[in-house]
């Protein structure tokens, strides 16, 4: 997991590197998910195995850009915003986003990345089904098993960016990638 | 008791259609489950399935035909899962049957883990899905 971003060259590097299927930055709305779930579907409909997952990832982790994000514009309902990128490369598909959020959450991030990416996936099953009981018992809303779906979906590990904007905010990426 | 019948829709968020007889003593779920709220879309399923358990000894089928469900819908699952054990631990004789895509290897092993956690056992059934 490398630490750091560029944040300014963040989008024109990535560009460089992939074919971008789709690239969105600005609030994340329902109704903003639901036109990405149509466009990821068009782009890929030839592959339905890359489709389920790409789309189930990116449902997931578009919560989590919801959850986490810090950056708000101020129209009507002070929306949340963030970047969803969606790209090709010779021999994987990759899913990323980008968010502004809480320093402190970036810890926890890290952590819950780390504790994801040491596991096969049996471990992860298990440790899915362990958390998931755990919100059930808690009464959750959420199941906060989203980043495990992640990893266990694109069998592969997650990857975290950072970059410090000040003390109270940094920006992060989190990306997943799909074997072809 | 009265059955419960919600149409499946797919729009901003996918609704699974959902069908609970109670003469039949049959129950589906199936198409795609990702709702703005999903506490407040299986609470009248699992509602009904605790009133069935207070109402009924007949054997109950339960078939899930789900071709995506998201993390917060796999929570309602397992809910789901849990008045059903509920209601065999009564005496009750229960017939589960999770059909899934040929080619989805993720929704068998969904179903694998959920057999593990509910302790109850599925028929796993392939079918082959129109794309």
């Amino acid at each position: 997991m490398s630490e750091k971003i560029n944040f300014f060259a963040y989008q024109s590097d990535y560009y460089s590197e992939h074919e971008i299927l789709l690239s969105y930055k600005g609030p994340v709305t329902d109704i903003i998910l639901a036109e990405i779930s149509l466009e990821i579907q068009k782009k890929i409909k030839e592959n339905p195995r890359i489709f389920r997952k790409l789309h189930a990832i990116f449902i997931e982790l578009a919560q989590n850009i919801l959850y986490y994000s810090n950056e708000y514009n101020h129209f009507r309902k002070q929306e949340k915003v963030g970047c969803i990128i969606i790209a090709r490369s010779e021999d994987y598909y990759h899913l990323e986003t980008g968010n502004l959020a809480n320093t402190v959450s970036i810890k926890l991030l890290r952590e819950r990345c780390k504790v994801i990416n040491d596991m096969d996936a049996k471990s992860l099953r298990m440790y899915k089904r362990h958390m998931r009981k755990l919100s059930l018992m808690a009464g959750a809303r959420g199941a906060g098993i989203g980043l495990i779906q992640s990893a266990l979906l694109s069998e592969n590990p997650l990857e975290m960016r950072s970059r410090k904007i000040d003390d109270d905010y940094t920006f992060f990426t989190l990306s997943v990638k799909i074997a072809r | 008791m009265e059955n419960l019948y919600i149409k499946g829709q797919r729009g901003i968020y996918f609704t699974p259609t959902v069908k609970l007889d109670a003469e039949a003593s049959v129950c589906e779920i199936s198409g795609e489950s990702y709702l703005e709220d999903t506490v407040d879309f299986y609470d009248p399923i699992i509602k009904w399935l605790n009133a069935y358990n207070e109402e009924s000894y007949k054997t109950l089928t339960f078939n899930f035909k789900l071709t995506y469900f998201n993390t917060s819908s796999s929570k309602a699952i397992l809910n789901i899962l849990k008045s059903l054990k509920k209601f065999k631990e009564k005496g009750g004789e229960i017939v589960i049957n999770w059909y899934y895509p040929d080619d989805d290897y993720d929704i068998l092993a969904e179903a694998e883990d959920f057999m593990e956690d509910s302790k109850l056992s599925f028929n796993l059934i392939p079918y082959k899905l129109e794309y």
